[in-house]
């Protein structure tokens, strides 16, 4: 019983961390298109993994999809290039993306400070 | 390390099997997976082991749909319809939001003159035809037909390859298929053909079925709002909203 329960926690705990990063991926691109001007999908993978020291790895799954979404939602603008003898895709953020990037990279560093706030409550000498 | 000739040959001949529609989207994988081997083969991973390691990576993708006798895509044809998912939705977005631009804004005044001209002078027309009459069978198979043939002039190619997948086509077919290639646009242009036309169909329906006699107001309101559907569908075809897509042809 007492393991059933342990399990079911993990597994929510799980699900809940997928979801954390699942929500704020999109943003994560936002702000490293937002940084480094244009850039193409595996470009953006091996930036995440760099920065991140290996933690985070964006698989293709998780990456295309949302570049593909904010794309149609023209948030997003792409524009092909001849590399190496192959058509490589970059992205870029639109002027009305722009203004859409800045909210939601404001909004998650809001969330992380509070974030890190409750996790690392400061000791208050009265 | 640059990939070889020969290598680059065994990575098309994995896309092509794959059956993609979409030439930016094959592109855009195909670059990807390249770049992900010459960065594995770097960190002196030998090519076959590279290419499997992407490959399964790549193909661990499932994608549910509802397209005939198919229901799961897998692999980079399943993130391929993902993406066709998001335009086909966005462009539906887009074509009510073009259609309630013309109530919203100052447009509506030419859509009221247009409704009074047709009130003043199209002749009134009383629709009875009986049910179950030949009439009515004619005009009950016909109207989905025409349908069929004004689409199949839009996307001649994209309708056939819509019919082998679907239900109906594989009633016809001798051989069995592998569930692949199936192109996003033919749903698109599909549905925003039909929504107008459809619309029209309904109402005729219905006043048929129920023997409404229309009066002119609404006969005309009717035809009115019609025009209004197609003439936001024209639109949409002149501006090449929906045509933007570029089709791979292997």
């Amino acid at each position: 019983m007492h393991k059933n329960i342990m399990y079911v926690c993990i597994k929510l705990y799980q699900f809940i961390m997928n979801q954390h990063l699942k929500g704020s991926l999109s943003t994560i691109i936002l702000k490293l298109l937002h940084d480094n001007g244009r850039m193409y999908g595996y470009e953006i993978t091996q930036k995440v993994k760099e920065l991140t020291q290996d933690d985070i790895q964006i698989t293709e799954g998780a990456l295309y999809p949302i570049l593909h979404k904010l794309e149609a939602e023209e948030v997003l603008t792409a524009e092909l290039e001849k590399v190496d003898g192959r058509t490589r895709k970059y992205y870029k953020i639109t002027p009305k993306g722009n203004a859409v990037a800045v909210d939601r990279i404001a909004e998650l560093k809001a969330f992380a400070e509070n974030l890190n706030l409750i996790l690392n409550p400061k000791l208050s000498i009265s | 390390m640059k990939l070889t000739d020969s290598q680059i040959a065994e990575i098309e001949k994995y896309f092509n099997s794959c059956e993609l529609t979409f030439k930016e989207f094959y592109d855009e994988m195909f670059d990807h997976f390249c770049s992900e081997i010459e960065y594995k083969m770097n960190e002196s991973k030998s090519f076959e082991e590279s290419f499997n390691e992407v490959h399964e990576n790549f193909n661990s993708y499932k994608q549910k749909v509802r397209l005939g006798e198919i229901s799961e895509f897998y692999g980079l044809k399943a993130l391929e319809y993902q993406q066709a998912m998001y335009f086909d939705r966005n462009i539906k977005i887009e074509y009510f939001k073009n259609l309630a631009n013309n109530f919203l804004t100052s447009k509506i005044l030419i859509w009221l003159l247009i409704g009074l001209l047709i009130f003043k002078f199209l002749p009134y027309a009383t629709i009875n035809f009986k049910l179950n009459s030949l009439g009515s069978f004619t005009q009950g198979f016909s109207i989905p037909l025409n349908i069929f043939l004004a689409a199949f002039i839009i996307e001649k190619a994209n309708l056939v390859e819509a019919f082998k997948h679907s239900t109906l086509g594989s009633l016809f077919s001798t051989k069995r298929r592998v569930f692949t290639d199936y192109s996003l646009k033919t749903v698109s242009v599909f549905k925003i053909v039909l929504i107008p036309i459809s619309a029209l169909i309904f109402i005729i329906q219905f006043v048929t079925l129920f023997e409404i006699q229309m009066d002119k107001v609404s006969q005309s309101i009717v035809f009115t709002l019609t025009i209004l559907m197609l003439s936001t569908t024209l639109n949409f075809f002149i501006e090449k909203k929906i045509l933007n897509f570029k089709i791979f042809k292997a």
